[in-house]
């Protein structure tokens, strides 16, 4: 047999691990700023760009997309090559790939603090960028399935078609979930509305965490914990059984972030159902990580990578025994919109993406530049500031959940809420925020350590920029052998198995999509709820623009300490056939907005905006004085509402030509009422916009009621 | 799984023919790994350790 020489590229996985540890630092900084915001309000700096609103997704992106991501690609271009035997199929795809991700992230880095955002979670990024993100996704799957085409190797290992299935599962949830309709450079409708735009988006938002911070990281798992380890991974059945359940149950999962939402109660059960079975493999894989170690706890103790496996594979064992848990409804009706998600989520980021990050880290760089790890002992130290970071931002986070959620809920024996101020419960939380920036402090620092130990490391070797190997080539005609069990072709056939892996994953999402898009029934119409005026629709705009979602959620559910707290009946599917997009939200930083229309006069809206804590002292929230100053951009109106007509808002030609009138009318009674408070406001303001926007936010469910009445 | 979805009109059939389809899938899947030869089963375990 013919042995042929090549060499794997390691250039392009130091680029990205660069760009890792680079983006890792950003990202964490920014969040650490986003925590301390969120107890001293001074720490937004007084700038539109750098309030929480803005900052938040700024530190999501930047943690999701630019750190892991960047850690993904560096993971699998490593052990992809490796496991092939075959150096990547393109460089020129390679360095596309590498330069355009980072063209998404200073994209990113200069949009979202601007404010330009679709305010969908996880995919705030304007429509531009998305197409750009849509791009470079394609060039890594095209070099990726291509190298696998061209490999040396017969089978494809259980990493791999973790891989193939994250290629193409965030392929199929980003155009999904992205596709609306753009009115200008930077500004676009989603093309769904209300309910289903919710079920899109949190279908997606769910299997963003599934397909990028999941599946990625175990087929990283299943290559260099066993090589960390030096023996082969505890059940190889396992892995198979592991990876084919885990991509059919995760899809479906994703309406248990909709629970006691008006998404019809057959979808949000299915998401239940298939939450509860997901243990079953998450826990497989995680097992199947840590059973590995079986026999090398002795090399545990002594070697810090091992002991990063170890911490991050229990993480993710907790945080996927935790998101059943936290899909139950009676467990979700105490835990939704507090602190305990915070802190779910960060067991996994920090924990999982983090620790399996830096144990890959220490494991690649000192193998590409042909040297030792500079410094185990900080490496040790890393460990465990990491770990302590971990343990002292949940601790914090998880009491405070807890405290919100029961004190939500609590009634006097009377009958009346026993904290009817929002407030109170904010100010309560609030020394245990503090101690959850100390623990991402911690965390930040044992992340200096590392940057130190990796470049001391770097500079006591050089770069082996391309490695040399050999391999014998692999002879198509010997490739299948008659008599074969069906899963042992389907390895050595990649195109198969990824046409395979879409179907699994799609056939999920459709069950739980197409009834709700086509089933009339599953979406109540209410007759008196009517599209936005043009000064609503643009002060709905600047809500978007503030990120006013990140902190207060338009969604009351059918409990009675909600309808009781905000004073009005819950949330209906009908009121939300008109918002392109939902801005449901899934946080109560703040308290829930939805009956907030007509509850306060335009002018304690004014001094609020200005100055949140004049009117309710002790208030976080930052103030958004820039709002007085700002004119509305009329020339927007228009196009507006020509784009939202085209998804379906009923605007006639006569409302969108006579808009400008429209807004002047409404922003003049607005400016008048705030006048008689002895409040001069130019009615061209954004706040004006803003104002309008508020005071409609359940007016049209008040309406009804007067009529019936 | 079903009584979930009774509420639901019109989509029966492919409700039907998906979870059929899932359920040979797994079915096929454990078969399959029950009976797969360890031979082959001991070289996939150490594809990671060859060579490199």
């Amino acid at each position: 047999m013919q042995v042929e020489k090549f060499n794997y590229d390691n250039k392009i996985v130091r680029n990205f691990a660069i760009a890792t540890i680079i983006f890792g630092v950003v990202g964490m900084l920014v969040g650490l700023l986003a925590a301390v915001q969120l107890y001293h309000p001074a720490a937004n700096l007084g700038t539109q760009y750098t309030s929480f609103g803005r900052i938040r997704p700024l530190h999501t992106n930047a943690i999701i997309f630019a750190f892991v991501g960047n850690a993904i690609f560096m993971g699998v271009y490593y052990s992809l090559q490796r496991l092939c035997k075959a150096r990547m199929y393109s460089d020129l795809l390679s360095k596309l790939h590498f330069w355009g991700w980072q063209l998404v992230i200073l994209s990113a880095a200069i949009t979202l603090p601007l404010g330009l955002s679709s305010s969908k979670e996880y995919a705030e990024l304007e429509w531009p960028i998305d197409i750009l993100i849509a791009l470079v996704w394609v060039v890594f799957g095209l070099n990726m399935i291509m190298t696998i085409i061209k490999r040396r190797e017969k089978q494809m290992y259980v990493a791999i078609w973790f891989y193939i299935a994250t290629f193409v599962t965030v392929a199929v949830l980003h155009i999904v979930n992205s596709l609306a309709i753009p009115v200008s450079l930077f500004k676009s409708y989603s093309v769904y509305a209300g309910v289903q735009d919710a079920l899109v988006q949190w279908w997606y938002g769910h299997n963003a965490v599934a397909f990028f911070l999941t599946t990625p990281f175990l087929g990283m798992m299943y290559y260099y914990l066993p090589k960390a380890a030096n023996r082969p991974v505890y059940s190889y059945k396992l892995s198979i059984l592991h990876f084919w359940s885990l991509i059919f149950l995760y899809i479906w999962a994703g309406p248990h972030h909709l629970l006691y939402s008006s998404l019809p109660d057959w979808a949000q059960s299915l998401g239940v159902a298939f939450s509860i079975m997901l243990i079953a493999p998450s826990w497989g894989g995680m097992i199947n990580g840590l059973l590995t170690l079986r026999g090398a706890w002795d090399r545990v103790r002594d070697e810090p990578i091992l002991k990063m496996f170890a911490v991050g594979v229990t993480a993710y064992g907790m945080a996927t025994f935790e998101g059943p848990l936290l899909s139950l409804k009676n467990v979700n009706a105490v835990a939704h919109f507090t602190d305990w998600i915070v802190a779910h989520v960060h067991v996994g980021a920090l924990g999982w993406n983090g620790l399996l990050t830096f144990a890959i880290l220490y494991w690649i760089i000192p193998r590409i530049y042909n040297t030792t790890i500079y410094s185990k002992s900080l490496m040790n130290v890393h460990f465990w500031l990491a770990t302590l970071g971990i343990v002292f931002y949940a601790i914090p986070m998880y009491w405070s959940g807890f405290t919100q959620g029961l004190m939500w809920r609590e009634f006097t024996e009377q009958g009346t809420l026993q904290y009817p101020e929002f407030l109170k419960i904010t100010i309560q939380i609030l020394p245990l925020h503090v101690l959850r920036s100390l623990g991402g402090t911690l965390y930040l620092v044992g992340f200096f350590v590392l940057i130190y130990n990796i470049v001391k490391t770097i500079k006591q070797g050089s770069l082996v920029a391309n490695e040399p190997a050999e391999a014998p080539a692999l002879e198509k005609s010997k490739l299948f052998v008659p008599g074969e069990f069906w899963h042992t072709v389907l390895e050595k056939k990649p195109v198969t198995f990824t046409v395979l892996a879409v179907i699994m994953i799609v056939i999920g999402g459709a069950v739980e999509m197409i009834p709700t898009f086509t089933v009339k029934q599953n979406i109540p119409t209410i007759s008196s709820v009517k599209p936005y005026s043009p000064l609503e629709l643009q002060g709905r705009d600047i809500y978007i623009r503030e990120g006013c979602n990140a902190c207060h959620t338009q969604w009351v559910r059918p409990f009675r300490w909600e309808t009781e707290r905000y004073q009005g009946e819950y949330s209906k599917a009908g009121e939300y056939v008109y918002d392109h997009p939902f801005l449901w939200g899934s946080k109560r930083t703040g308290p829930d907005l939805h009956r907030l229309g007509a509850k306060y006069p335009d002018s304690w809206h004014y001094y609020h905006m200005m100055d949140p804590r004049s009117m309710s002292p002790g208030s976080i929230m930052p103030p958004y004085p820039w709002l007085a100053e700002q004119d509305i951009d009329f020339a927007s109106t228009a196009p507006k509402m020509k784009a939202l007509r085209s998804v379906g808002v009923p605007y006639t030609d006569e409302e969108i030509n006579n808009a400008q009138a429209s807004i002047d009318a409404q922003a003049t009674s607005i400016s008048e009422a705030l006048k008689k408070e002895k409040i001069a406001l130019d009615k061209n303001k954004e706040m004006i916009a803003l104002i309008a926007y508020m005071q409609r936010l359940g007016a049209d469910i008040k309406k009804q009621n007067t009529v019936s009445n | 799984m079903k009584q979930f979805l009774y509420n639901v009109t019109g989509v029966d059939g492919y409700l039907i023919f998906s979870m059929v389809v899932f359920i040979l899938f797994f079915v096929g899947l454990l078969w399959w790994v029950f009976k797969a030869d360890k031979t082959y089963i001991n070289q996939m375990k150490n594809l990671p350790f060859d060579n490199n």
